[in-house]
């Protein structure tokens, strides 16, 4: 039997996980929906996200292969509180919710797991609350900039491992559009990037960190 | 001669049947009456530290307290707010991090606290504590969630009205409909994610809008329709 490290481990060596593939922008599941079961990202990226009026998204979070979706849904029986869709071509490995409760309910230890998974998602999240009160705009799509390179890394060419676009970019940051245009008009015009098309070139990666602090 | 301080016993504590710990069997509240240790703590002072490293698990017996995060230009931003049967620090036990937040009093506490050890023994062998654990932790989640959707989506006017109608639910209202706590103008701010003086410049547009009335450091909600549309909360 493989070894089980973090709940991501028990999809991923789960028997008979079914498997999706989504193209960039499918939605994956709708906010206020059942939870039918737990998704792992075998590939890909996904974007968690709230609608708001206008047809506006929130984002939330963004989710990396390995990363699962839907956990806390399903742990507490409840729709889906946020919706999520694929922000690059994104193969998912699926678990329905019977399945992966009994799972979890046949050992003590994996129930520490979930609890482990959901608690580096609530940290996340409240340091993303601290980060929109505390700091400037700048310095938030700074520090927004230095999680994407965490989280997907930097090709060859210094090239952001993910194509996101403006919207996604200023609906992350907390921030409006045309606030997005100008923050990366400044940053491209002190050298720290270059934006085309939803790719980030990152130039002056010190400069970058600076610009968060 | 000083008072001596009465240890809550867990047995007969109300506070306990309200939380994750009513799940436990009668041989585990014993073992946690003998294990904890129960302490009294001032307005003002802290019970956790941000960046210290967890060595179990808080219950409040009595009293009020808030969670914090400080921003590096030293600003707090509370994140929740804990009262009678709250837990404290579980989130950073179970991810074996330092705190994310400082706890401190709001209004004089009775704490107890809940040694890791015996904390963890409990939760590999009682199947319906960790169950409520992690809806606990999945509650505190979507909770997260709406949080950062309110801060980033709506105006201060807004996230005011529904900080206030939060305060009333948590803390509860007097016999004469007020909100049964002091609370100060920074930590409404602090709360609300705002600037003090923006804090008091919006409770007094409210006062002379007749949503509340300010009687000192108290408040009273007197009108909750006007202050539930403000926040575009409907029934």
């Amino acid at each position: 039997m493989k070894p089980v490290n973090c709940i991501e481990d028990i999809i991923k060596n789960y028997r008979e996980p079914t498997q999706f593939i989504f193209h960039k922008n499918d939605v994956i599941f709708n906010e206020n929906d059942e939870p039918s079961g737990i998704y792992y990202i075998k590939s890909g990226s996904v974007k968690l996200f709230k609608q708001e009026p206008y047809q506006n998204q929130r984002i939330l979070y963004l989710a990396n292969s390995g990363e699962i979706l839907g956990l806390h849904s399903v742990v507490n029986c409840c729709p889906f509180t946020n919706s999520a869709a694929a922000v690059s071509e994104t193969v998912l490995s699926f678990v329905s919710a019977s399945d992966f409760m009994n799972l979890v309910d046949s050992n003590n230890s994996y129930k520490l797991l979930v609890m482990k998974n959901l608690c580096s998602r609530i940290d996340s999240m409240e340091n993303h609350i601290v980060r929109i009160n505390d700091k400037l705009s700048d310095e938030r799509f700074a520090d927004t900039l230095k999680l994407l390179i965490d989280k997907y890394g930097l090709n060859n060419s210094k090239i952001l491992n993910v194509n996101i676009s403006l919207d996604e970019l200023a609906s992350y940051t907390c921030i409006s559009k045309s606030y997005m245009k100008k923050i990366i008009a400044d940053f491209t015009q002190r050298g720290i990037l270059t934006y085309s098309s939803g790719n980030i070139k990152i130039l002056n990666l010190s400069g970058l960190i600076s610009a968060g602090v | 001669m000083k008072p001596q301080f009465q240890q809550p016993v867990c047995d007969e504590c109300r506070s306990r049947l309200g939380n994750i710990f009513c799940t436990l069997t009668s041989a585990q509240v014993s073992e946690m009456d003998s294990e904890k240790n129960c302490s009294i703590y001032k307005k003002g002072q802290i019970i956790f530290n941000e960046g210290n490293k967890p060595a179990g698990v808080y219950c409040v017996n009595k009293g009020k307290i808030k969670i914090f995060q400080t921003g590096e230009e030293g600003k707090e931003q509370i994140l929740r707010l804990a009262k009678e049967g709250d837990i404290l620090g579980y989130r950073s036990l179970i991810s074996g991090e330092v705190y994310a937040g400082t706890a401190a009093v709001l209004e004089d506490a009775t704490v107890c606290f809940i040694p890791k050890r015996t904390f963890f023994d409990f939760l590999n062998t009682n199947a319906r504590l960790s169950t409520q654990m992690m809806q606990l932790l999945s509650h505190d989640l979507k909770k997260a969630e709406e949080r950062l959707t309110g801060l980033a989506q709506k105006p201060v006017r807004e996230r005011m009205a529904e900080a206030l109608l939060m305060l009333q639910e948590f803390f509860g209202t007097d016999k004469n409909g007020i909100i049964s706590t002091v609370i100060s103008r920074e930590d409404i701010a602090n709360i609300v994610g705002i600037a003090t003086e923006t804090a008091i410049r919006i409770l007094s547009e409210f006062k002379n809008e007749n949503l509340i009335e300010l009687i000192g450091k108290r408040i009273k909600v007197i009108n909750q329709q006007g202050l539930l549309k403000t926040a575009h909360i409907f029934d």
